[in-house]
C-alpha cells in the first residue's frame, strides 16, 4: 500500500505516473534522495560554489535545442 | 576452442592499418571477416543492435580504392569500428537501447564518428547498451534488445553502460569501438571483458550528436585493444569543436609517440585503501600487486598514496549530480511515458526527480573540492594506479553482485574530477573471467597515461588469450 505522503508528493510534482509505475521503489527513490542529499557536506561560506557559466554568444549558451528527442551532451553549459 | 591467433578479427586498429597501408590486407577482406564473424556470434554475444553491413562494405571498398590510388588518409584508413548506440549515425537507427527510440533514424553524424569516417575508418553499426547509457546498476533484461554477454563466460555480466563496446572488442567484432562514461561506463565493460577503455579528460573530445547522460560529467572515448591503438583514436577524436563548447582548444600531442617514451623515474602513486568497507577480492588484489611489480620493474618509482577521501564520497557526489542532470534530460518520458523505460532508467529518474535544488548544487560545490583534491595529488605523483572494481564480472544470476559491480567500483573519482583515466586488462582470475586495474593521470595528460598503460603492456601484450566461443556457426 502506498504511503499517503509518497502519493500526495508525487501528485504534486507532476509525478503520479512514474510513481504508479512501481510504488514501492518511488518511495524508496525519494528516501534514498533524501538522504544522499542531506549527507553532502556544504561549504561554510557563501561566495564558493559551482559557479555555473553562461556564455552568451557562445554554442548551446543556454539555448534549448528546438528538437528534443536529439538534445545531445553538447547542449548545456557544463556546470563545473 | 579459441579463434585461430591469426584470425584478422583480432588484429588490433593499429596493426589492420599498417597491413591495409602495406597493401597485405584488404579493407573490404577486412569488413567481410568481422560481418561473418558477427552473423555467426551475434545471436550469442548480442553486441550489436544494428549492423550497417552493406554501408560498411561501400565504405571498405572506398577506402580500398582510395588507397590504390595514393590517397591514404593515416593510420585507421580503411579499419572497421563500431560505435555504442547512443552516438548519432545519418542514416543508421540509433535506438539509445530504449522503447523511446525505436524508429529513429538521425541525418547527421555525432562529431566523434565523423572524425574517425574522415580518418577513413569503416563504421561497421551500432552497439548494445543500457538504455540512454545509464540505470541504477542493476541489470533486469526488460529492454528492447536482449542483454549482451560476456565473450569470457556469457553467463556474466559485460559492465554497462557500453555493454556492446566492450564485449565486441574481447570477441573481435570489430577492431576499435567507442563508447561514452559518465560514471564509469567506458572502464567498467573494458574491466569486465578484458580490453583497455579510456576515459580521456572531460573536454577533450567532443559529444556533439552523443545522447546525453548527463551532462557535467560524460565524456566520449574508446575501447580497444592496445595502448597503440588507444594512441591512435584518442589522436583523431582530441581537439576543440565549436559544437561542444566543454571542449578545451588545446594541442593534441603525438600521443602515439610519447607511448613509447617508457616509465623510468616515472612517479606512480599506487591506492590501495579506498576507504571504509572497500575490500577488493584477492583476484583483484592479485591484479593490483603484479602491476605495481611490473611498473617497479619497468623502472617506476612507486609509493603509496591516498586519496583525499573516500571513493564513497566521490561516488555520493557524483550520484546526485547524475540523478539530477539526467531526470532534467528525461524528464517529460519520465513522467508521461515511465511505462516505456526499463526498470534500471525509470528507478534512476525517481531517484533525479526527488532531489532538491540545494542538494544538487551542494554536490556541485563538493565536487570542486574533491576534484581540487584529486588533482593536489599530482604534485607528488604523475600517475595514480588503482583498483577498476572491486571484483570480476559475476553471473547475471547474481543480482546483487552486478549491482555491486558498478556500485563498488572506483570509477567515481575521476568521473567527478574530470581527470583522464584508463581500465586495462591484468591477467585472469582462477575461473577464466578478465582481472582489471585503472590508471589516472593530471587534466590532459593523456600521453602519461598511456606511456605508463604502455609499460604494463609490454609484459602482457594482447591478445596472448581469447576467449573460447566455439566454432563459429555456418551462416548463409
Amino acid at each position: 500500500m502506498s504511503d499517503p505522503f509518497v502519493t500526495e508528493y508525487a501528485a504534486s510534482h507532476g509525478l503520479g505516473r512514474l510513481q504508479e509505475a512501481d510504488p514501492a521503489a518511488f518511495a524508496a527513490a525519494l528516501a534514498q534522495a533524501a538522504e544522499a542529499g542531506a549527507a553532502m557536506p556544504r561549504p561554510a561560506d557563501k561566495e564558493s560554489g559551482p559557479a555555473p557559466v553562461f556564455r552568451p554568444g557562445r554554442p548551446g549558451g543556454g539555448q534549448e535545442p528546438q528538437d528534443a528527442s536529439l538534445r545531445t551532451s553538447a547542449d548545456a553549459t557544463p556546470m563545473s | 576452442m579459441s579463434p585461430a591467433l591469426d584470425d584478422i578479427a583480432f588484429l588490433s586498429a593499429a596493426e589492420a592499418g599498417r597491413r591495409i597501408a602495406a597493401g597485405t590486407l584488404s579493407p573490404v577482406a577486412l569488413v567481410r571477416r568481422m560481418l561473418e564473424r558477427i552473423a555467426a556470434l551475434n545471436d550469442r554475444l548480442q553486441c550489436y543492435i544494428t549492423v550497417a553491413a552493406d554501408l560498411a562494405l561501400d565504405a571498405a571498398a572506398r577506402a580500398e580504392a582510395e588507397i590504390a590510388a595514393g590517397q591514404h588518409r593515416g593510420p585507421l584508413h580503411g579499419v572497421p569500428f563500431a560505435v555504442k548506440d547512443n552516438y548519432l549515425t545519418a542514416g543508421i537507427r540509433t535506438t539509445a537501447g530504449s522503447r523511446l527510440m525505436l524508429d529513429t533514424v538521425p541525418d547527421s553524424n555525432a562529431e566523434a564518428v565523423l572524425r574517425l569516417q574522415a580518418a577513413g575508418a569503416v563504421l561497421l553499426g551500432k552497439l548494445n547498451t543500457w538504455e540512454y547509457g545509464t540505470g541504477n546498476g542493476g541489470v533486469y533484461f526488460d529492454l528492447p534488445f536482449p542483454v549482451a554477454r560476456n565473450p569470457w563466460d556469457t553467463a556474466c555480466f559485460t559492465g554497462g553502460s557500453s555493454t556492446g563496446a566492450g564485449a565486441a572488442i574481447a570477441a573481435g567484432l570489430a577492431c576499435f569501438t567507442l563508447g561514452s562514461d559518465t560514471g564509469g561506463s567506458i572502464r567498467l565493460p573494458a574491466a569486465a571483458c578484458g580490453v583497455i577503455g579510456l576515459k580521456p579528460t572531460y573536454g577533450r573530445v567532443s559529444r556533439a550528436g552523443m545522447l546525453p547522460n548527463c551532462w557535467s560529467l560524460d565524456v566520449a572515448g574508446p575501447l580497444c585493444r592496445t595502448t597503440e591503438d588507444a594512441a591512435l583514436i584518442l589522436a583523431v577524436l582530441a581537439g576543440p569543436d565549436g559544437k561542444d563548447e566543454a571542449t578545451r582548444d588545446l594541442p593534441v600531442p603525438d600521443y602515439a609517440r610519447h607511448r613509447d617514451a617508457g616509465v623510468q623515474g616515472l612517479r606512480v602513486g599506487v591506492i590501495q585503501d579506498g576507504g571504509p568497507d572497500e575490500t577488493c577480492s584477492p583476484a583483484q588484489q592479485a591484479a593490483l600487486a603484479e602491476s605495481v611489480a611490473a611498473l617497479e620493474r619497468a623502472g617506476a618509482r612507486l609509493q603509496p598514496v591516498r586519496l583525499p577521501d573516500a571513493v564513497a564520497s566521490y561516488r555520493q557526489a557524483a550520484s546526485l549530480i547524475n540523478w539530477s542532470e539526467s531526470f532534467s534530460i528525461h524528464e517529460a518520458d519520465a513522467t508521461q511515458r515511465p511505462h516505456l523505460m526499463g526498470r534500471a532508467l525509470r528507478t534512476k529518474m525517481m531517484a533525479g526527480a526527488a532531489v532538491r535544488a540545494a542538494d544538487y548544487l551542494a554536490a556541485q560545490r563538493q565536487r570542486r573540492l574533491l576534484a581540487a583534491g584529486v588533482e593536489a595529488m599530482f604534485g607528488t605523483v604523475d600517475v595514480l594506479l588503482l583498483p577498476g572494481t572491486h571484483a570480476v564480472a559475476p553471473p547475471f544470476a547474481q543480482a546483487d553482485e552486478v549491482m555491486d559491480f558498478t556500485r563498488r567500483s572506483w570509477m567515481a573519482p575521476f568521473s567527478l574530477s574530470g581527470h583522464p583515466a584508463l581500465a586495462f586488462p591484468a591477467g585472469f582470475d582462477a575461473a577464466g573471467m578478465p582481472r582489471n586495474v585503472q590508471l589516472a593521470t593530471r587534466w590532459f595528460d593523456e600521453s602519461t597515461l598511456l606511456r605508463c598503460a604502455a609499460a604494463l603492456e609490454t609484459g602482457a601484450p594482447w591478445p596472448a588469450r581469447r576467449p573460447a566461443l566455439g566454432p563459429e556457426p555456418a551462416t548463409a
